[in-house]
């Protein structure tokens, strides 16, 4: 996959925006940008060309799953990949984001593998479904 | 009394059935109507009578222990602090974490620095064997050193890349601290609602809607509480879903 795409990294902690952007980094991938709710990151969609979310889902403003269902409801970046990193772990969630059209759910604390493991399996989906 | 009271209550009500029995019977159905609704009217009453009782006392209550002044010195005071407390515990944890994140960077910078001079000495070590191939055992020492450094700075990579993950604690506590200041918040508000309707003082405080918890998101899991998924259960989950 290329290691050049662009990534956006949703969350409303800044600690965690910025392992997610190490983490992505120590994986290869450089070209990311950051921002701290679904509200801020949806206008950056609509005008950036982002090959990939991560996203939080309990964020101020607009939340993940918000978010999600507004990626997956608009016509031109509807099938950019989302991948879910939350805290939120019950049963009743994991499937309304697997609903909603998610790509992959990590549930935090997670690990460096996780994230890796992800990241590929999405891709190898993707290009098998292309 | 009491009990002949019940029975008296009770026969009244037998007697009212009976006379609507009667008139249902007779098909008058607008008479009957009018009869049901009287009833529910007057058990709704009974109810609102018994709610103002029990606010009534309350309110004699909250004056009587002198509540209003504890209470009003709790949610004037003390609860404001104590989210004060907890937005600061936020910001400190915050602070750290990211100060303990500049440290991983700058370790980075430093690692990389060590990959250079173990270049140089490969560098070094290609020279000496070309221009003193009798010193072989010092390239050879050249060239254990180097692998050496190779060896250890990949390991010290790894370790500050975990150490920059364990960071993420601030996140899980954060958000939980989070919802214990909107819960301790929906506490000063309700404190405040009762001095009002008790009479108290703090009249200028304007009300507040009280904030559901996150809406319907039950946030990271903690001893004690239900347990969530794990992320191998996620994955199953995910799996059994066409994931």
């Amino acid at each position: 996959m290329d290691k050049n795409m662009r990534i956006l990294i949703v969350d409303d902690f800044s600690t965690m925006r910025r392992i997610v952007k190490n983490l992505l980094n120590d994986l290869g991938y450089t070209n990311t940008a950051e921002a701290d709710d679904g509200k801020t990151a949806w206008p950056m969609l609509q005008s950036g060309s982002f090959d990939f979310v991560v996203t939080d889902w309990n964020m101020p403003g607009m939340t993940g799953i918000e978010l999600l269902r507004n990626i997956r409801g608009d016509a031109r970046i509807g099938k950019t990949p989302v991948l879910m990193v939350t805290a939120e772990a019950q049963r009743e969630q994991i499937i309304e984001a697997a609903q909603a059209g998610v790509n992959g759910y990590i549930i935090k604390p997670f690990t460096a593998q996780t994230l890796k493991e992800k990241i590929d399996k999405i891709f190898q989906r993707m290009s098998e479904a292309a | 009394m009491e009990r002949a009271a019940a029975n008296e209550r009770r026969e009244r009500n037998a007697q009212r059935l009976r006379a609507l029995l009667a008139v249902l019977e007779a098909g008058d159905d607008s008479s009957f109507d009018a009869g049901i609704d009287a009833l529910a009217r007057e058990r709704e009453d009974a109810l609102f009578a018994h709610v103002a009782r029990l606010t009534r006392q309350l309110h004699q209550e909250v004056v009587e222990m002198r509540l209003d002044e504890r209470l009003a010195h709790l949610a004037g005071d003390e609860i404001p602090d104590a989210r004060h407390r907890l937005d600061y515990v936020m910001q400190v944890t915050e602070r750290a974490a990211h100060h303990t994140l500049d440290l991983v960077d700058q370790a980075r910078g430093v690692t990389a620095g060590i990959e250079r001079a173990a270049q140089h000495l490969a560098e070094a070590q290609t020279v000496l064997s070309v221009a003193h191939p009798e010193a072989a055992n010092v390239a050879g020492l050249m060239h254990c050193v180097r692998d050496d450094l190779a060896e250890q700075t990949q390991l010290l990579r790894r370790t500050l890349s975990e150490l920059a993950q364990a960071q993420e604690y601030q996140d899980i506590s954060g958000q939980i601290i989070k919802r214990v200041i909107t819960l301790v918040r929906n506490v000063e508000t309700a404190l405040l609602e009762l001095l009002r309707a008790a009479g108290g003082g703090l009249q200028t405080v304007p009300p507040r809607p009280i904030q559901p918890l996150s809406g319907a998101l039950s946030g990271p899991a903690v001893p004690g509480s239900t347990p969530g998924a794990s992320q191998q259960d996620a994955d199953e989950l995910l799996a059994s879903l066409g994931f």
